[in-house]
């Protein structure tokens, strides 16, 4: 009675876990989605609507760009402004040569709506964990709460931490250690280093990598800046290895 | 496996996944999922971007607050830090009795809970006194719009209170570790200073240390005319100090060791996202394979 599927999808891989459901229609349906996300949105494909809007041959106001894409705009632009310019898609250098990447907002988007489709579909129990970006829903196997670990920003095997949580609660984290200095801070418009790492969990997965990103932008700054967003909490490791981490946050964390 | 879904027969070896999949070119126009389709938050796009491939950068700064050691000079700064610290050392090995870690029976006025209660409450096995202590004078710094992030049962009061109780526990402390502070990170004269109208005398005040998995963590308290100007993390056993603005982050730790995938029993990571090349080196892999591999799938 219950489902477990990796695909290899949006540059990287996808790990869904349904607990209360047999059904493999829900994953096809899943799979589905990531695959059309990967075509509308990727930086890396040439056809894509946003390597088109990049190079300006798209509008986004034009008819051919989906509702998808002018929500994930509409809230790039509301992130921008509540970040103070920090998180901003539009200064970012792109795989496909153009500065445009909302590829930090889209990947937990995408989770997001993944996990609204399985709600939906009165699936109580499950995980998409998508290249990090997690999702969890209700409880784990046995009704236990889920068991999350945070990956050891020196240590592709370890773990920094363990988080104990129930869903719905999005878990997102961003660091340097993966894909080299992918996240620029446009405000230097330079690599970011003072973190390693930086976790954000929160209600919703979309909001949480958005906020991970720009987090790990300010530093340890931004846990202060987190603070004053509602239901979210986060926790940044130094290149040292400190933990500093919001009070709400502490209480996800395992023992 | 399920016969009615040819791509799910066999385990699900995501690195077989890989290669099959390698190739495999996603199918544009598939249905997006049929159900759960949210409302849209708006049909409107955001502001135009001029320009937005060639777009301006320069911004605002981001905000910030309760800037700790203002006016005071980076070596001037590292210069006490290193002060401190070798005087909480001493400090470490017999905790200063009366400081703001070891008296956790104050009680302020209104909601918020004894400090003993707090601790519990604490997620973590911080200095549990220390953090009431700092919750409670973080509320002082930052009144109100930081009671949304304190640890539960610390919420701010009224400041008096707050500096009230710090008082009460500080005093005793600035007395024992007057010597010890003799840098004062601030300008604070440590010794001789004015009772203010909150209560508390300018001075430097150290915490308890306390041992937790993540190693050991001391905290060094400055006030200055009756606010709390900075704050310094003593931390143990590496000798590493680090003077942090304190309003609504918890107490920094150490990550004194990994901890052990296999001994972990997680479900799944949270991690700087993976390429679909680098996840093979990844635990979530690990983990993702051992669930094809005990069938549940």
């Amino acid at each position: 009675m219950s489902l477990h599927h990796v695909e290899a999808v949006m540059g990287t891989q996808i790990s869904i876990d349904v607990i209360d459901s047999h059904d493999r229609g829900l994953i096809d349906e899943l799979v589905r989605w990531f695959h059309q996300v990967d075509a509308e949105f990727s930086p890396y494909k040439d056809d894509s609507t946003i390597t088109l809007i990049g190079r300006g041959e798209l509008a986004p106001t034009d008819d051919d760009v989906s509702d998808d894409v002018r929500e994930v705009l509409q809230r790039c632009g509301e992130l921008n402004e509540e970040s103070d310019g920090v998180f901003d898609v539009w200064s970012l250098p792109s795989p496909n040569g153009t500065r445009f990447d909302p590829c930090g907002y889209v990947k937990g988007w995408s989770v997001e709506r993944a996990a609204r489709y399985l709600r939906t579909n009165g699936i109580r129990d499950f995980l998409i964990n998508a290249g990090g970006d997690v999702a969890v829903e209700g409880l784990d196997q046995g009704g236990q709460k889920w068991r999350v670990g945070i990956r050891h920003p020196a240590d592709p095997m370890g773990l920094a931490m363990i988080l104990e949580v129930e869903g719905p609660l999005g878990i997102a984290t961003s660091g340097s250690y993966e894909r080299g200095a992918h996240i620029f801070d446009p405000r230097h418009n330079s690599p970011k280093t003072e973190l390693a790492s930086a976790t954000v969990v929160g209600p919703d997965i979309a909001e949480a990598d958005a906020f991970a990103t720009t987090v790990y932008v300010m530093g340890i700054d931004g846990l202060q800046w987190l603070a004053e967003r509602p239901g979210y909490s986060g926790c940044v490791i130094t290149h040292d290895l400190q933990v500093f981490s919001n009070e709400e946050f502490n209480r996800y964390i395992a023992h | 496996m399920n016969a009615r879904n040819p791509r799910q027969q066999g385990p699900i070896d995501p690195l077989m996944r890989l290669q099959q999949l390698e190739d495999r070119r996603p199918a544009k126009a598939a249905a997006r999922p049929a159900q759960g389709q949210p409302q849209q938050r708006s049909q409107q796009l955001p502001p135009p971007k001029p320009g937005t491939v060639n777009r301006p950068v320069a911004r605002p700064t981001v905000p910030t607050t309760g800037t700790v050691t203002p006016g005071v000079k980076p070596s001037a700064q590292a210069a006490a830090r290193i002060a401190a610290l070798a005087a909480a050392r001493g400090a470490a090995n017999g905790p200063v009795k009366g400081g703001p870690g070891s008296r956790p029976g104050a009680k302020p006025a209104g909601k918020r809970a004894k400090p003993a209660k707090a601790a519990k409450m604490a997620s973590l096995a911080l200095s549990a006194v220390t953090t009431i202590g700092l919750a409670g004078m973080f509320s002082q710094q930052n009144g109100q719009t930081d009671a949304i992030v304190l640890t539960q049962g610390t919420l701010a009061t009224t400041p008096t209170t707050v500096a009230t109780t710090a008082d009460s526990t500080a005093t005793t402390a600035a007395a024992s570790n007057t010597a010890a502070t003799a840098a004062p990170v601030t300008a604070a004269p440590v010794t001789a200073a004015p009772v203010t109208a909150a209560g508390v005398k300018d001075g430097t005040y150290a915490g308890a240390g306390s041992s937790n998995r993540f190693g050991t963590v001391q905290v060094q308290v400055v006030y200055a005319g009756g606010q709390i100007t900075d704050v310094q993390m003593l931390s143990y056993p590496n000798g590493d100090s680090r003077s942090y603005r304190i309003s609504q982050i918890a107490l920094p730790q150490l990550i004194s060791e990994t901890i052990s995938a296999q001994s972990a029993s997680v479900r799944t990571v949270s991690g700087a996202t993976y390429t679909s090349k680098s996840y093979k080196k990844t635990l979530q892999s690990a983990i993702d394979a051992a669930k094809a591999a005990s069938g549940v799938a």
